[in-house]
């Protein structure tokens, strides 16, 4: 059938358009269930639940204390194979604009040019390269931070915490990704460099993460 | 000492200071009239001790400043002539910058950038009538006040910035202290002057959620006359008591403002 599609596509010169065009639709219907069907459909698109995931960093304030702050607002995907988990991928958005450390005033300083400077660069955002997986459950993922638009690559080691159907409704059923990470980055890399050494340089992140297949 | 070189107050007070004050005598051995780009040599020093050197490429409004007033002193410093095409040469370095700090917003806020461009012109026209002492003198006001609203608009190494203009504009006071040791100013080395100051403000006005109205204030202070020749006939003398309440009302008013807006 397929073969009759081409040899129609490309070298039959039918005299009745009616023919030309039903051999068209054939063509791109049997493309479609080519791509459905390839071993890349394996891989399934997992969507970020912003109520049960949070986005943490901590950072050394003149050595007395460790601050802890959040970002309220964020999105992504996660594409994940469970035959082929290093073929997974995924992509985080962050608003910038959303970082809370619970006193508006510090939140308004850190949105500010002097760290986050949220006016000019709106969006953090991580994008994996490789999955590697490191045992079981762990996977060591390598991917590109984008921070006041700079890009560097970071490693980070991720938990796979649990991956089963989501017990309760509305999402009941639902097969979903629960995932942990921590890593470290060095905020002078990115070109944040105010109050250095008073505020340390080290931010160290927290991802608790949980995530529901895709529907359609 | 370890300490005291961190500390923001010597970044912000002492380095830009000493700096002016060291290299206004330096420049004016070459001459006289490119002496006033100790100003924004006495800025660029502080800057760096406040925020580091910035990172090639120069991605953010924090990174590119220093690297547009460190081109304006190079070009200053060579450009010594007071030629038209000076001028022309330094108003289109002046646009240039404010672009480049700009250009993230050129879509979102082009008007910002036409009233900060306006404002760098109408300054350079205002400020090639001053004397050396008083245009350090409306950069050091400013500059203070501009800290104080930027502080209170959240922007710490704004304001700090802000407060390193006014140290090193009272060093030029100090060196042209009791009198002005020199009167004209080549028109790139001024420019420089004024786009130092010019492109805060703007980082201020685009990035910083600063009170507009506040740094609107802030920038009238450059137009305050120095002296008003009415009370003369009363006092019998030049008095400036009119020029201080003004300048008090300004001040007071974008500080009260900022404040205001700091409360939302």
């Amino acid at each position: 059938m397929l073969l009759k599609t081409l040899r129609m596509l490309f070298f039959y010169r039918s005299t009745k358009p009616n023919e030309h065009r039903k051999s068209c639709l054939t063509f791109g219907f049997l493309s479609l269930l080519l791509i459905l069907f390839s071993n890349n459909v394996r891989a399934e698109t997992y969507e970020i639940d912003p109520l049960h995931s949070s986005i943490h960093f901590d950072i050394d304030h003149l050595g007395y204390s460790n601050l802890v702050g959040r970002f309220n607002d964020f999105s992504g995907n996660i594409y994940f194979d469970t035959d082929n988990p290093s073929k997974a991928s995924a992509r985080l958005e962050i608003n910038s604009a959303s970082v809370d450390t619970g006193y508006p005033k510090r939140d308004r300083h850190l949105r500010s040019p002097d760290f986050l400077n949220c006016s000019e660069f709106p969006k953090i955002v991580f994008e994996t390269n490789s999955v590697e997986l490191a045992n079981e459950s762990d996977y060591k993922i390598e991917g590109d931070l984008i921070l006041l638009g700079r890009a560097k690559s970071i490693l980070l080691n991720i938990s796979l915490n649990k991956h089963m159907p989501y017990p309760m409704p509305p999402k009941k059923g639902i097969p979903t990704l629960g995932l942990s990470a921590t890593f470290n980055i060095d905020r002078t890399l990115f070109g944040m460099k105010y109050g250095i050494p008073n505020i340390g340089a080290k931010v160290q992140v927290r991802l608790e993460i949980e995530a529901h297949k895709k529907t359609r | 000492m370890f300490q005291l070189v961190y500390s923001p107050e010597f970044q912000c007070t002492v380095v830009p200071w000493v700096f002016a004050v060291a290299i206004a005598p330096l420049l004016a051995i070459k001459t006289e009239k490119i002496a006033i780009l100790a100003i924004p040599a006495g800025f660029l020093a502080g800057s760096l001790a406040v925020n580091g050197l910035p990172e090639f490429p120069f991605v953010s409004s924090v990174e590119r400043i220093p690297i547009a007033i460190a081109i304006g002193i190079a070009l200053g410093f060579g450009n010594r002539t007071t030629s038209t095409w000076s001028s022309i040469i330094a108003v289109a370095w002046l646009l240039a910058v404010i672009g480049w700090i700009g250009w993230s917003r050129i879509n979102s806020d082009p008007w910002t950038l036409l009233l900060v461009s306006g404002f760098a012109l109408t300054f350079f026209q205002y400020a090639k009538k001053l004397t050396p002492r008083e245009l350090a003198g409306r950069i050091f006001l400013i500059g203070g006040t501009l800290g104080a609203v930027t502080f209170m608009g959240g922007s710490a190494s704004i304001s700090q910035s802000a407060i390193v203009i006014a140290s090193a504009s009272l060093g030029v006071i100090i060196y042209n202290y009791p009198r002005n040791r020199w009167i004209r100013n080549a028109p790139f080395s001024l420019m420089c002057v004024v786009g130092t100051i010019v492109l805060l403000f703007e980082r201020a006005s685009l990035y910083t959620e600063s009170s507009q109205w506040a740094l609107t204030i802030t920038a009238a202070i450059t137009f305050v006359p120095s002296s008003f020749s009415g009370p003369k006939k009363i006092f019998r003398q030049r008095v400036r008591i009119p020029t201080l309440f003004l300048l008090a009302a300004l001040i007071g008013s974008a500080l009260l403002l900022a404040y205001q807006a700091s409360l939302r």
